[in-house]
């Protein structure tokens, strides 16, 4: 009926990819280091209840959008099903955390490693074929887990698996603030390892890759096994923020981790910015202070009553339409994100300063 | 025939064609533009809502259908030319993920001007008027005008596609871009007519979804990512393949509702996806030189 047409568009579009400078990692390494380190230290010393909570919230979803980021700015694809994949490392860890493998740092290694296997058995089918067969693969996975989860916990569990504090024998580890410290103890260690993976050979493999599959594999790059490598790497990594993300709630139930989730996260990443570990650590920071923003906006309102309670009524709904409107807008004018625009700005405000000193405007 | 059969068939028929008319204009809009849409959904829940808001102010389907149909067209063409076209030289992936952020744009519009409460709409004709067929099959006659008004929408866009001006330019597109261009056809128009088509099929199967059922916005919306099972198994590219797929992924489910649990339906469907991945991963109908490494 129509067989002479059956050439896919996405074959024959010949328009090269556009070109990205090789991965940036956080900026002047040490000085962004620091950075994290300080705001870490200021926050976990003088931050209020809130501070703590909301640092610990923005610290679990940095890690695993930094380990989306592996797959998606490093190796050029996409997963749908990262909220399942948290949702494997949040079972574990809930279910270990009541048993005699409770001690601190045996659920998040557990948790790791059942990610990974999810990554290698959901990777396998998904990676043979080009991206797009992996984002339908995960939006598989996201269903099924989501549907195991549901009987898992049965009857009996409804409202889900209970998840016991952290602890070194006696030593409790669930106060918020220690919550926070391991959260950003396990953030910053992750950050580094990246770091050095994306330095190295590994990382400019990726890098050739993304910018051309083709070419790369005519240099030899294997890239089923480079995909599959970074598809499992970046599982257990999401799988270990499942893991911190159990411990913060306390409660683990399969509804927390639904598609919608997979998507905030896949919104995260790419409005922070692709190609750096600064710009999805600023996208899970600036989505998970939105709904407190639109908050402060309908008090902000306050004066017109119509607005405010309308602000106040469809506060999910407006986050939600933003997210979705961030996301089409970085897509379409900033495929860089917020990091590439702070930093376009940044050079843009350098150079004027700089033509200014030139003819002497400053002394 | 037993009860139970006669039941799956004509609850799976119904719910094939829905799922077939989100397949045939996604697939429209895979082959002229190379972008898996994920604003499928969207679209269905601005077709019903659109279309309850006609039905509301008193036009009937003679109308309201025809005049929903017109302004899915524009819509869908619309967003091509404001949103898509601008990023038709990125990898086609990218395209797709913003198909994502569009859907969560319009769902949220929908939802915001609309509200979430099950659409309401008023009754249109007699739902209960039975066809008998053969043995204890029968069908009522809302089935009738789904699967009948579906028939009518594969044969106007397989006979467009193949015997019009505008379907030739759109078989010329979807081959390659490039040397459609060359040839004078205006690549830009063609894809908004593929879009339009997308959002008009789409806007169809959410109307013929909301006579049947009560849904409320978020369904009709999570009703569009369920197609994709139906979408891959008849192949990405094939547009029989979407009616092919769409029945056999509809006869599958209520096959699953009636003897197994309604539960399990959705868990079914992606269960299939996966096994067609692992075994035939360009589907039924599909081209085999779909993205294979």
């Amino acid at each position: 009926m129509t067989g002479e047409m059956t050439m896919p568009p996405s074959q024959v579009q010949t328009a090269p990819a556009r070109t990205r400078p090789s991965p940036r990692t956080l900026p002047g390494g040490a000085a962004g280091g620091a950075v994290f380190v300080l705001v870490v230290v200021v926050t976990a010393l003088a931050g209020g209840q809130y501070a703590v909570y909301t640092g610990t919230l923005i610290g679990i979803y940095a890690l695993v959008t930094v380990s989306q980021e592996w797959i998606i700015g490093r190796a050029g694809l996409v997963s749908l099903g990262s909220a399942a994949i948290m949702a494997v490392g949040a079972y574990v860890t809930a279910r270990l955390s009541t048993t005699s493998w409770s001690v601190f740092p045996i659920p998040l290694v557990v948790a790791m490693i059942f990610g990974a296997v999810v990554g290698l058995l959901i990777g396998v089918p998904g990676l043979r074929f080009r991206g797009l067969y992996l984002m339908l693969t995960t939006l598989a996975l996201q269903f099924i887990v989501a549907f195991a989860g549901q009987k898992y916990q049965g009857v009996e569990n409804q409202s889900g698996f209970v998840v016991n504090p952290p602890h070194w024998g006696s030593l409790d580890l669930g106060s918020p603030r220690a919550l926070f410290i391991i959260t950003c103890v396990v953030l910053g260690l992750v950050l580094l390892a990246l770091r050095g993976i994306y330095g190295g050979a590994a990382g400019r493999i990726w890098n050739a890759m993304r910018q051309d599959e083709a070419a790369a594999s005519v240099l030899g790059v294997n890239l089923v096994r480079w995909k599959l490598t970074a598809f499992i790497g970046s599982s257990a990594l999401t799988a270990l923020g499942g893991s911190l993300y159990a411990y913060q709630a306390g409660l683990v139930s399969y509804g927390t981790f639904s598609l919608d989730l997979s998507l905030t996260l896949l919104v995260m990443v790419f409005i922070g910015g692709l190609g750096t570990l600064v710009g999805p650590i600023l996208g899970a920071a600036v989505i998970v202070l939105l709904p407190n923003g639109i908050e402060r906006l309908s008090g902000a309102f306050a004066g017109i009553p119509q607005v405010a309670d309308w602000l106040s009524l469809h506060e999910a709904t407006v986050a939600n339409g933003i997210y979705g409107l961030l996301l089409l807008l970085v897509l379409l004018f900033e495929r860089d994100g917020i990091y590439g625009l702070v930093r376009r700005l940044g050079s843009a405000a350098a150079g004027q300063w700089h033509r200014r000193v030139r003819r002497g405007a400053v002394q | 025939m037993n009860a139970d059969i006669a039941n799956v068939i004509s609850n799976g028929l119904v719910t094939g064609c829905i799922y077939a008319l989100i397949g045939v204009g996604f697939v429209v809009v895979f082959r002229a533009t190379g972008v898996v849409s994920f604003a499928q959904g969207a679209f269905m829940v601005l077709g019903a809502l659109i279309f309850a808001g006609l039905a509301r102010a008193g036009l009937g389907l003679a109308v309201g259908l025809p005049v929903m149909l017109v302004v899915m067209l524009v819509i869908g063409g619309v967003i091509y030319r404001l949103v898509f076209a601008r990023i038709a030289g990125a990898e086609a992936f990218v395209a797709s993920i913003a198909t994502v952020g569009l859907g969560i744009v319009l769902e949220v519009i929908a939802l915001l001007i609309w509200g979430p409460e099950v659409i309401a709409v008023p009754q249109l004709f007699n739902f209960r008027s039975r066809v008998h067929v053969v043995g204890e099959l029968n069908f009522s006659a809302l089935n009738l005008f789904v699967m009948g008004l579906t028939v009518v929408a594969f044969v106007v866009i397989v006979v467009g596609l193949n015997r019009t001006p505008v379907g030739l330019r759109m078989r010329a597109v979807a081959n390659n871009p490039q040397l459609a261009a060359y040839s004078g056809v205006r690549v830009v128009r063609t894809s908004m007519i593929a879009w339009g088509i997308g959002g008009l099929t789409a806007g169809l199967a959410g109307v013929l979804y909301l006579l049947g059922s009560q849904p409320d916005p978020v369904t009709v919306y999570s009703l569009g990512l369920a197609a994709f099972p139906a979408i891959l198994l008849g192949g990405l590219d094939s547009i029989p393949g979407s009616l092919v797929g769409g029945i056999l992924i509809g006869l599958l489910q209520a096959a699953i509702g009636v003897f197994v649990g309604g539960e399990w339906q959705d868990v079914g469907a992606y269960c299939v996806l996966l096994a067609v991945l692992l075994l035939r991963p360009q589907g039924i109908f599909g081209s085999a030189e779909i993205g294979r490494l």
